[in-house]
């Protein structure tokens, strides 16, 4: 590796070989290996479905990319992908309700093809509790409950990801939870009723 | 129903990528990375912190000199024109003897004096380094030598310039005054086999002329080796200093890291205590919540407690961590108890106007969709926490009448629900003004 530098110059002029670029292709793609699956697991997560969540996955990735060859510097690059990847997943839902009408009309809101997806990692009857459990959260609040204990990541990283207080997080999430809890209390009293 | 929640978690964490598909996102991934060429000339990496230019540190010193000309020496260009000289350039002298030494006098704290002494000595890798890339009699063995040297120089400024980020004094203090001397020794060194090149120069033309002997190795060749040996015995030499100097930092900084530790596993317990005298009065969720912070905080020093394990058990220390780690919990000790508290009873303060905040949204959509008793009834949570009594009263006589409104308009049909809505939404407004009142008291923005 050649670092060019003309020591009269004041500026440094660091031009880079091919070798540097290759380096950072190189860790770009191990990048992608060490978040895909838990980026993927967002993503179904908060749509239910492994073919859109496996799109918005290549998606995620794709942006983040074009963001680099700008030039632009990213400190945490874990951080930014999940920013990348909500901002997609916005995307993602606002031309969904777009289609939602026409969709529902088509075919009704289909329970069972979403569990068929998810059934090739989990048993049929737990997909389908994990999906109705989801039905009751909202979606800001899909995303915390997700990011916070499947993801496993702090109060803090979240806070930076969403762009919020960490105090703000920390009470939305113990709603939420609050609010889970309550969903499965409700539900062993009818199983027992 | 905890175990409820507990499944709910495992399953979800259940979901993966397929290695399949992984395998096919990985490829798309890749042709449109080939796609689309990096655009500028020096696009910043990935993982490291944002770029730091080694040569800016010229800037000041130039930037000093230059001053220091125009005051002192009345207009002298001789010290200004010596700034960019190399060991065996006809300035370089008056560079090290002259310039660089009054530089440091000029500066008054030791912090300001250890910034130039650590510039100094990073300027004498550089000069190192330029010395090794203008000696170029073979590009191919010089190339190696340069590119180690290179590296070591890279690796030895970083970890300066985020020591000097961190203000850690004392650690650069040992470590430009151990690596100064071996510097100006390999520079001295690295100038007397300039001057050697250059004199073997003239005999290697006269080897040539005698044609009776055909040595297998010509004097010129071997010179040539000599060089190069004692290039690298040099750059091995400075090499191994500064890994010394680069496990002194280590070591200093992880019994930092010990000490800190030690301190912050004393307040976590002051501060679980507080917690309890502060939230007996509030709100169940702002003692959860606090309560929570501080846990989480345990599991962070757990973790830095692990890696400094790790660490003090590796040779191969990996500075970047050391460093973070004695950041994070320098920053947590930065604050005495009395702050920690403080700020604590103002977080709890805090989450609980968050909550009052939630509770008022939830009170509106609710109050959109026409549930008007669970509506009050969350203006009234609300309330509640804001400790406006008052109000709150208000409030629980106005849910009364609306739940027996909200039956009778199913047996009666009768309208006289109208203005009781018109109610609501006014001591709504109240809700909102008691809160932001309650805000500005606690100056949150």
């Amino acid at each position: 590796m050649i670092l060019g530098c003309n020591i009269n110059s004041l500026q440094s002029s660091i031009y880079m070989s091919d070798m540097e670029i290759e380096k950072i292709k190189e860790q770009y793609l191990n990048h992608y290996d060490e978040y895909a699956d838990a980026l993927y697991r967002f993503f179904v997560f908060q749509t239910s479905n492994s073919d859109i969540a496996s799109d918005l996955l290549q998606d995620t990735f794709m942006k983040t990319w074009e963001y680099i060859t700008q030039g632009k510097p990213i400190k945490n690059l874990r951080a930014f992908l999940y920013r990348v990847a909500r901002n997609t997943l916005t995307d993602y839902r606002r031309k969904k309700k777009a289609h939602s009408l026409e969709a529902i009309t088509e075919t009704g809101v289909d329970f069972e093809s979403e569990v068929d997806i998810l059934e090739e990692h989990i048993h049929k009857d737990d997909a389908k509790f994990v999906l109705q459990s989801l039905e009751i959260l909202d979606e800001d609040s899909k995303e915390l409950i997700s990011l916070r204990y499947i993801e496993e990541m702090s109060i803090k990283e979240i806070a930076e990801i969403m762009d919020e207080r960490p105090n703000t997080i920390s009470v939305k999430i113990h709603r939420t939870v609050e609010k889970l809890k309550n969903h499965f209390h409700n539900i062993n009293k009818e199983t027992y009723e | 129903m905890n175990n409820n929640f507990k499944k709910f978690i495992n399953t979800a964490k259940d979901i993966k990528l397929s290695e399949e598909k992984k395998g096919i996102i990985r490829g798309r991934i890749i042709d449109f990375v080939e796609l689309n060429p990096l655009k500028t000339p020096h696009p910043q990496p990935l993982k490291s912190p944002l770029y730091v230019s080694k040569f800016s540190v010229l800037n000041f010193s130039k930037a000093i000199s230059f001053a220091l000309i125009i005051l002192i020496a009345g207009g002298s260009t001789i010290s200004y024109a010596s700034e960019d000289t190399l060991p065996g350039d006809l300035f370089y002298t008056v560079k090290v003897n002259f310039t660089e030494p009054i530089q440091s006098s000029l500066a008054f704290t030791p912090e300001a004096k250890l910034e130039i002494k650590t510039k100094q000595v990073e300027r004498r890798l550089t000069e190192a380094q330029i010395l090794l890339q203008k000696n170029d009699t073979t590009p191919a063995k010089h190339a190696e030598v340069e590119a180690r040297v290179e590296r070591k120089v890279s690796e030895i400024s970083e970890t300066m310039t985020k020591l000097q980020e961190r203000g850690d004094v004392e650690v650069i203090l040992k470590t430009t005054s151990q690596l100064e001397p071996v510097l100006q020794a390999h520079r001295q060194a690295l100038q007397e086999v300039i001057e050697k090149e250059t004199q073997t120069s003239p005999q290697s033309l006269n080897s040539q002329e005698n044609t009776d002997i055909e040595p297998v190795v010509t004097p010129e060749q071997l010179n040539e080796d000599i060089t190069i040996q004692e290039q690298n015995n040099l750059t091995e030499s400075t090499e191994i200093e500064i890994e010394k100097s680069k496990t002194e930092i280590a070591d200093t900084l992880l019994r930092r890291v010990e000490q800190s530790l030690a301190k912050v596993e004393q307040q976590e317990v002051d501060t679980l205590v507080k917690i309890e005298e502060l939230t007996q009065n509030g709100s169940d969720t702002a003692s959860q919540v606090a309560t929570n912070k501080v846990l989480e905080l345990s599991k962070e020093i757990e973790t830095i407690r692990q890696t400094h394990q790790k660490v003090s058990e590796n040779q191969n220390t990996n500075l970047d961590v050391i460093m973070d780690t004695n950041t994070d919990i320098e920053t947590y000790l930065d604050m005495s108890i009395t702050e920690i508290n403080e700020s604590l009873r103002q977080d709890i303060q805090d989450i609980t106007v968050i909550e009052a905040e939630l509770l008022l949204e939830e009170s509106k959509k609710l109050f959109e969709q026409g549930f008007y008793k669970e509506s009050l009834l969350r203006a009234q949570e609300a309330l509640k926490l804001t400790g406006n009594f008052e109000i709150s009263q208000k409030l629980s006589e106005l849910t009364q009448r609306t739940v027996s409104t909200e039956n009778d308009i199913n047996t009666t049909q009768d309208t006289t629900l109208e203005p009781e809505i018109e109610t609501i939404l006014e001591i709504e407004n109240q809700a909102i003004e008691a809160i932001e009142s309650l805000e500005e008291q606690l100056n949150i923005q």
